[in-house]
């Protein structure tokens, strides 16, 4: 005789495969990136479908109601160059092959607003996991997971999130985070922490850009990030910490660049010390 | 329940997050939480057992419908508990709108105060505002959608056993 299993066995089982899913993604003693990009790729098509972009007059709209979406689209088109030219201009960029892309999808908001998006290019289109992304304030994150059509970006600000930066026009060394320094208080919503990593000085309004990563990734160097919004007096600590207000809102994001691969064909020429 | 009606309930919770991400991506805010809706919406009309279930399931859409979660099962496991919860709220007889809004309110808070627990535990930033805003918003959908939901899974039922 076959037992079917009861439902309330049924969600002991699942939790407890969930709970073992969850200890294996926290650990690392399991690579999950598979089930991702799985998921991604059958799910991301039908975000790029339903978000934003593509939108066409429905046949069955009154004529008026078409005419009106269609202006409408036309505007949103208008600024989105103009976004795209915005961005293409930054000198931070200058010479950066870029991919250009949309955002479809805002991730689940964490307790001080999103922490994750998708963006509606993928592997095709030669975007590869750490690649920086950035819009025409600055910097907006790093990509995490790529899928044949899509890839999600850890948005700068979220806890995860640290950056190296240059601070000031000295450019002092630093550290931004989207969790509180050592030693610091939690930064508001919408900041991010900023500590120095030696001594040094920094003032309100200073300008802060990526310090930049070994190989560009996940951070190509001198991207703005924002400009420093606080200092906290430096109670018997050696560095400074203070708060840094992002040069990009996520809330407003539209269209945004992946910095890719310039595929360098030529090594770099060798130098030999003369001392 | 048969597996049509498990696939056609499978496809409302992904409809509900791809839902949710893109109007995250369309600029609306506060999105209320589009899952949670629909999983209080069957633990009022089966229990907790099946909220439970139904909570597991709308997390593990959460947490693969791109971007996903950082990490894999959290988000399932917290609307498990959610479901878990709303399920227990539950009486019998016709599911009233204030009792809706009040077992959706106590659901969203558990979810979203495991992820203002996980910022905190960090020394992250929390805008309690926001949240506070997103779990009413959350239970006013709720009040209005819920009856909808729980109507349809009787017409299903009297359809079938007449």
């Amino acid at each position: 005789m076959r037992h079917r299993p009861t439902p309330r066995r049924l969600a002991v089982a699942a939790a407890l495969l969930t709970v073992l899913v969850v200890l294996a993604d926290l650990s690392g003693a399991l690579d999950l990136s598979p089930v991702r990009t799985l998921a991604a790729a059958g799910l991301g098509p039908l975000e790029r479908v339903a978000g934003p972009g593509g939108d066409e007059a429905s046949r069955l709209r009154a004529e008026n109601t078409e005419l009106r979406t269609r202006l409408a689209d036309a505007d949103r088109r208008l600024a989105e160059s103009a976004d795209a030219r915005a961005l293409l201009s930054d000198p931070a960029l200058e010479g950066r092959p870029l991919v250009l892309a949309r955002v479809v999808g805002v991730g689940a908001p964490g307790p001080a607003g999103p922490e994750r998006v998708t963006l509606d290019v993928g592997s095709r289109d030669g975007v590869e996991v750490d690649r920086t992304v950035v819009a025409a304030g600055g910097l907006v994150g790093r990509v995490v997971a790529v899928a044949p059509w899509t890839c999600d970006v850890l948005l700068l600000g979220g806890p995860d999130v640290t950056v190296g930066v240059r601070v000031g026009s000295a450019g002092v060394l630093g550290e931004a985070s989207g969790s509180a320094a050592e030693g610091a208080a939690p930064p508001p919503p919408g900041s991010m922490s900023l500590s120095l990593v030696g001594a040094g000085a920094m003032a309100a309004g200073d300008p802060v850009t990526t310090l930049g990563s070994a190989g560009g990734r996940p951070f190509v160097a001198g991207i703005r990030v924002g400009t420093v919004g606080s200092v906290a007096p430096a109670a018997g600590r050696l560095a400074a910490t203070g708060t840094l207000e992002p040069a990009v809102d996520p809330a407003t994001l539209d269209v945004v660049g992946v910095v890719v691969d310039p595929q360098r064909s030529t090594p770099r020429p060798t130098a030999t010390g003369s001392g | 329940m048969g597996p049509l009606g498990l696939l056609l309930r499978v496809a409302a919770l992904v409809v509900a997050g791809v839902l949710a991400v893109t109007l995250g991506a369309r600029h609306v805010a506060p999105v209320p939480d589009l899952v949670l809706v629909l999983v209080v919406a069957w633990a009022l009309w089966r229990g907790p057992v099946a909220g439970g279930l139904a909570g597991l399931l709308g997390g593990w859409v959460l947490d693969l419908v791109p971007p996903g979660a950082a990490v894999l099962g959290l988000h399932a496991l917290a609307y498990g508990a959610a479901g878990l919860l709303a399920g227990r709220l539950r009486v019998t007889g016709p599911v009233a709108a204030p009792r809706v809004a009040g077992a959706t309110l106590a659901a969203a808070v558990l979810v979203e105060g495991l992820d203002v627990l996980r910022a905190l535990a960090v020394r992250a930033p929390v805008d309690l505002l926001e949240v506070g805003v997103r779990c009413l918003l959350t239970a006013t959908l709720a009040a209005l959608v819920v009856p909808l939901v729980v109507g349809a899974e009787r017409a299903v039922l009297r359809r079938r056993f007449g």
